[in-house]
């Protein structure tokens, strides 16, 4: 029996024997990162000051043993020393997230000295003396990231991010004089400088790394729970934060309020009752484009969700609706349709371009309140940060964007996409060679269907929960039966059309992270018939069976006739010819024979008939087809 | 001189073909050989020992590709001398990577009959040939050629954190694939 370390000398091994290709290309590769040599920078300053310190008090030394006797040299205290003292003056801020009660409570008696003095020169070191008045006292009770904060959901992220933004821009001058114009379920804020803004191009928007900085080793890292652990934050290059996890996400503006949460709704249920913390915050999440969420926070249960619906009546309000039914689950955003009767509004009164106050805000389920939490409602504390960009603060959060997407599928609300198609190259809009298209498996269908005249398009890769959802949208029975007569595991395109169409065009447009195809077709024949299409994508797939249907369909196969002239392509029934089963069959015009292929079809009949320059084969429905491979291409053969 | 020229050099049998390797890729060697062993005279050693095995595989081994080759040849002699010190006590703080990778593997009873070298060669060349390119060739720094986190640190141009965290989700997925072929089971 082997043991452990026997195992692990195995993989050892093992990764000894790795392919040279792989271990050429990671030597090849090269990062476009570099570190900046701080450290060497830093060393080398470091020797050049003491050589300077060296040199001043050598030379100072002679200067005092120049002195007369008598003469007392003044004590200067040092900076470290004024910090100490200022320490003492001042209450301790835990570095943990304060609760909300402390948090309120606190908000009117602190001024702007009541603060680490320290993590307030850190904070606002690179701000201009009137910016650092301008940091208001609350912003100053942001609950710092620290090495106890465990980024494990993208909400949190979200709100830790929008707090730091609070922090380094959000307003001292808050108004709270709040007035209620006892309209149900509003409350009015004046608007008297509520918010502002900060001209990010001024100033170097980095947050402070002593803030955020946390001590992580791999150890530390939970793994018994994919996103759980430890997130740590570097502060890299000139205090840049990056956080490794799963998404990039960028924030450009936050509003962050209080309300006081009543059991009974929605909302409640999510995040518990008390005192929730509201934000909202215009996102850019990587590859997923900009969006604008709203994150409630109540101790450490978060719930978030994103803007269904924007309105920017005039210059002086705008109005956002959130809809629950698209939410952040961990590090995934869900769409879950049935939420969407679930959604939070919020008014805001605007100068100019920015916002300045929220005007009002509800919580609706339906179109009528929210089982009572508008008549509780109540705006403890509002701040705002907007037109910063912080784009050099990305979070670098490392999971697959795709995801998202899949998870939309998944909840069975998209339309027919195509989730997955590795193979094929994102310029394909205009590049046709990258899927080819079999010619000689186009089809009609002509079942007892009762499809709209609209176009269907699917990946099919063979999937029963794909194929139920399939039936979802096109319920009927024998087109999905027909789908499930293909293979499994056979990356093909399927798209059909009402009536006897002929293919004169494709493409694939690029919608979001969404591959769309488009074909386009020119109709004639038989409208009550649909005509079915499999594209085998290229690229790696193998295929080495196909079956039709075997009994239940007509189908009609299609290839490109070479020597229209010699025949009068509208007069198809001239070309019903030689219906014997499991034969060569044979197509003769005057006489003459102008083709011949090798299909066979056993049971029904066959006949084969044209139509302008294509030619089909149609079975019976009692016929089975049966089909020469041609190494993985199918094609119909023409002689 | 390009690769395929010391090839040759080693198929006609000439003797300074060990020199233009050892000037081409000697300091690759060695801190290959160095990365594992953890002290200078064992790594030099080895790298001697390689080039005598490099000397006696070619041929009738052509490789296509000399570096890792060579490569594959100075790892396994340095890991054979390490756990030659290993039994002799010699060794005690070069075996970070091998308490790394411990993570994807099974310590149970059993699993290892259903273990066949060739598979879990065949699913480590899938899982690499996979992953990202950055993925990969930190994954191949850190266990091929055994580099530290700070090399690869100062390498990719991030902080030691993120190379660490970096490498633990690889070697997550990793598990998660030997788990999914049956390698690994927990």
């Amino acid at each position: 029996m082997k043991n452990k370390n026997e195992m692990l000398d195995l993989i050892v091994d093992e990764l000894g024997l790795i392919d040279d290709g792989i271990i050429q290309s990671a030597m090849d590769y090269k990062s476009h990162k570099r570190n900046f040599p701080w450290k060497k920078i830093v060393s080398i300053a470091a020797c050049f000051a003491l050589v300077i310190i060296v040199f001043f008090s050598a030379f100072k030394f002679s200067s005092v043993k120049d002195e007369p006797s008598g003469v007392v040299q003044e004590s200067v205290p040092s900076k470290n020393d004024e910090i100490n003292k200022g320490d003492s003056n001042h209450e301790y801020v835990s570095d943990r997230a304060p609760d909300l009660e402390n948090f309120h409570a606190s908000n009117s008696d602190i001024a702007g000295d009541n603060v680490d003095r320290e993590e307030n020169n850190e904070a606002s070191s690179d701000l201009k003396e009137e910016e650092k008045d301008e940091i208001g006292s609350i912003i100053n009770n942001v609950p710092p990231l620290t090495a106890e904060v465990k980024i494990d959901n993208l909400d949190k992220l979200a709100y830790y991010s929008g707090w730091m933004m609070l922090r380094k821009y959000g307003n001292n001058n808050l108004n709270r004089n709040f007035v209620s114009e006892g309209v149900e379920g509003m409350k009015l804020l004046q608007s008297a400088s509520m918010g502002f803004g900060v001209d990010v191009s001024e100033t170097d928007v980095y947050f402070e790394s002593a803030d955020i900085y946390w001590e992580s080793t791999d150890s530390t890292i939970d793994t018994s729970e994919e996103y759980s652990g430890l997130i740590p934050i570097d502060p890299g290059f000139n205090g840049e934060v990056i956080a490794y996890a799963v998404y990039k996400i960028t924030v450009n503006s936050v509003n962050y309020f209080t309300f006081e949460m009543y059991e009974g709704c929605f909302l409640a249920e999510q995040i518990g009752t008390g005192n929730v913390e509201v934000m909202i915050l215009d996102v850019e999440i990587e590859n997923a484009g900009k969006d604008t969420m709203i994150v409630f926070k109540n101790g450490e249960r978060y719930f978030s969700c994103f803007l269904e619906n924007f309105e920017s009546n005039s210059n002086k309000d705008s109005f956002y609706r959130f809809s629950a039914s698209k939410y952040i689950s961990k590090f995934s955003i869900v769409k879950m349709s049935s939420l969407d009767k679930y959604y939070f509004d919020v008014s805001f009164i605007k100068n100019a371009d920015n916002f300045v106050a929220i005007n009002e805000i509800n919580f609706s389920m339906s179109g009528y309140d929210d089982l009572g939490i508008n008549q509780n409602v109540s705006l403890d504390n509002y701040n705002f940060a907007s037109d910063v960009s912080i784009s050099n603060t990305a979070y670098d959060l490392n999971e697959e964007l795709y995801k998202i997407y899949l998870e939309e599928v998944a909840a069975g609300v998209t339309k027919p996409i195509m989730p997955e198609m590795p193979n094929i190259p994102d310029n394909s809009n205009d590049s046709y060679s990258d899927v080819k298209i079999d010619a000689s498996l186009n089809g009609i269908f002509s079942g007892e269907g009762h499809f709209d005249d609209s176009f269907g398009y699917y990946t099919f890769s063979g999937k029963s929960e794909e194929l139920t959802k399939l039936k979802t949208q096109f319920p009927d029975d024998d087109f999905v039966s027909f789908l499930e007569n293909i293979p499994e595991n056979m990356n093909y395109v399927v798209a059909w059309k009402k009536g006897d169409v002929r293919l004169s065009d494709y493409r694939f447009v690029n919608m979001g992270a969404y591959r769309i195809l488009e074909l386009e077709c020119v109709s004639f024949g038989n409208s009550n018939s649909y005509t079915v299409f499999l594209f085998e994508l290229a690229g790696d797939f193998e295929v080495n069976e196909v079956k039709f249907p075997p009994t239940d369909y007509s189908i009609t196969v299609e290839a490109t006739f070479t020597t229209e002239n010699e025949f009068d392509p509208h007069e198809t029934d001239e070309y019903i010819i030689n219906l014997g089963k499991n034969a060569t069959y044979q197509l003769y015009k005057n006489e003459q024979l102008i083709y011949e292929c090798e299909y066979k079809v056993s049971g029904g009949y066959v006949c084969l008939c044209t139509h302008n320059d294509v030619f089909y084969l149609e079975l019976s429905d009692e016929a089975t087809f049966v089909y020469e491979l041609d190494g993985v291409n199918r094609v119909f053969k023409l002689i | 001189m390009e690769d395929k020229r010391i090839t040759e050099m080693f198929l006609q049998r000439k003797e300074n073909a060990v020199d233009e390797l050892l000037l081409k890729y000697g300091q690759l060697f060695k801190s290959i050989a160095r990365n594992v062993l953890g002290n200078d005279e064992d790594a030099e050693e080895c790298v001697n020992d390689s080039c005598m095995e490099i000397w006696n595989a070619i041929p009738p081994a052509v490789p296509e590709r000399l570096m890792p080759f060579a490569c594959k040849i100075v790892r396994r002699v340095s890991i054979n001398r390490l756990r030659f010190n290993l039994r002799q006590k010699r060794n005690d703080d070069n075996t970070v990577f091998l308490s790394e990778l411990s993570e994807c593997i099974a310590v149970d009873d059993g699993i290892y009959e259903i273990i066949e070298s060739k598979r879990l060669q065949c699913v480590l060349n899938q899982f690499l040939n996979e992953i990202d390119n950055e993925s990969k060739a930190l994954f191949v720094r850190r266990y091929f050629f055994f580099e530290n986190i700070s090399e690869l640190s100062e390498r990719f141009g991030m902080s030691e954190n993120k190379i660490s965290v970096k490498l633990h989700r690889i070697r997550k997925k990793l598990a998660v694939r030997l788990k999914e072929e049956g390698i690994y089971e927990k």
